[in-house]
């Protein structure tokens, strides 16, 4: 796309891009362009994977996703849909690869961050630079399902529908995740020396 | 973060270079009434194996255990059709894991999934008693299978014992007067079976006439010879079986009424 004329598309719902895909890919660049940097970060949050192999990872995701544009559902929004292929996605490759997903949360950049640490309340004194070695390190000791949670709540900011519909579970099992999952976190924090509460 | 290339022209370069296309939508249609078709067959079984165990526990000898010398407990556990429970709970696991795999199925919490799939399954198995199909599957499967009467269909043994005093059979002729009824067993034995002022009838107003399957509790006497005290039909609630079953039942039947 050239960065300095307007493009028509830009315009158009996700779900009206999704229908004009299926007749010309050009309309599917446009959701890739949409969700790209998002889904990235996303991957990276998710697992311990490199930026190289997070595109490669996103790629497939989007291939995938293009492949099967006729099974998408208007029910979901295309951003739920995508996230959930990409989760699919990032957790067969590493299920192939016999590891399991490590989160990078220190890596997380400052929109993130600063949602994230506007749930925090540091109870020691701390710089941002160590507060967000420290989440790092508390995301990487939790448990898989509940890690991904509070990335899905507190990092991309999806409410509870989102979340539903992206891991697959009824809302009620979500809500009952995420309040397990900050449990874990204060535990996990009061472990490592510091006392947050999220 | 580190730095990203526009990922939009790799996918559209392989797009095309690959020449792929969506999947047709006709696919995901097939593959969902499949998947629809399987759910319904799986509901529906599930209905068939309760419409049997409701069948198989109407019709048990509640009203002539105690004759057979046993106690309320030992008798449920001797006699609960096993087979089609687990064949019940199968489906009903079945049907559960089903819905959840389905578009939107996961919105839903597992009691409120398994309560649905129970009520639905329960509310089809009574319809399915009503209309007969229950007693038609279980007719069909102990006429056919020895190993079905077996494990599930013991009850043809349990009145197959004249010389313990237990026996069952056809009704062929009745003489009032002299108040003796002819009987055929299941193995096709002819009984010549008598009975008095003190014969007790199960439910007390039973009439006993050709062609009616009965159980008797009474005396083996002489070859051929049965002295009834108590009497009752076979079937405390026999349902007609619907026509579309009959040719199922009537190939496996050995005894028909």
């Amino acid at each position: 796309m050239d960065a300095g004329r307007e493009d028509p598309t830009e315009s158009l719902s996700d779900e009206i891009l999704v229908e004009k895909s299926l007749i010309s890919q050009v309309f599917f660049a446009q959701l890739v362009c949409r969700y790209q940097q998002k889904l990235l970060r996303y991957i990276q949050k998710i697992s311990s994977v490199p930026l190289q192999e997070a595109e490669d990872l996103l790629q497939e995701a989007f291939i995938k996703a293009y492949l099967h544009l006729n099974d998408f559902d208007p029910q979901l929004s295309f951003s739920s849909w995508m996230y959930r292929i990409t989760r699919n996605h990032v957790i067969s490759h590493h299920r192939k690869r016999v590891l399991r997903p490590e989160a990078h949360a220190a890596d997380m950049d400052d929109d993130a961050w600063e949602h994230l640490a506007s749930h925090l309340d540091p109870r020691k004194d701390a710089d941002d630079a160590q507060l967000r070695e420290a989440v790092g390190r508390v995301f990487d000791h939790m448990e898989e399902r509940y890690r991904e949670v509070l990335v899905l709540k507190f990092l991309e900011e999806k409410d509870y529908k989102e979340i539903s519909d992206i891991l697959q579970k009824p809302m009620g099992t979500v809500a009952t995740f995420i309040s397990r999952a900050k449990k874990q976190f204060q535990t996990k924090a009061r472990d490592l020396g510091i006392d947050f509460d999220l | 973060m580190n730095k990203t290339h526009d990922l939009s022209q790799d996918v559209l370069s392989r797009i095309r270079t690959e020449s792929l296309r969506p999947i047709p939508k006709w696919r995901f249609v097939f593959r969902n009434v499949l998947l629809w078709g399987l759910g319904g067959f799986i509901v529906l079984t599930g209905g068939v194996a309760f419409a049997v165990i409701l069948h198989i526990v109407q019709n048990n000898d509640w009203d002539l255990y105690r004759a057979m010398g046993q106690s309320l407990p030992a008798f449920v556990v001797l006699t609960l059709p096993y087979l089609w429970v687990v064949v019940f709970v199968s489906m009903i696991t079945l049907a559960h894991v089903h819905v959840r795999h389905t578009k939107g199925g996961y919105r839903y919490r597992l009691p409120v999934l398994l309560g649905v799939v129970l009520a639905a399954s329960l509310a089809l198995g009574g319809m399915f008693a009503r209309a007969g199909i229950g007693q038609a599957f279980d007719e069909a499967a102990s006429g056919r299978f020895p190993v079905y009467r077996a494990l599930v269909s013991h009850r043809e043994t349990r009145w197959l014992r004249p010389t313990e005093g237990f026996l069952s059979g056809t009704v062929t002729s009745i003489n009032p007067e002299a108040m003796r009824f002819a009987l055929e067993d299941p193995q096709g034995n002819a009984w010549e079976v008598s009975y008095d002022r003190n014969t007790r009838r199960h439910p007390p107003f039973f009439e006993i006439r050709p062609s009616v399957r009965v159980r008797i509790v009474g005396q083996a006497r002489n070859q051929g010879r049965f002295h009834a005290e108590q009497v009752a039909p076979w079937f405390l609630r026999d349902r007609p079986i619907p026509a579309f079953l009959r040719d199922l039942v009537g190939q496996g039947k050995k005894d028909p009424r």
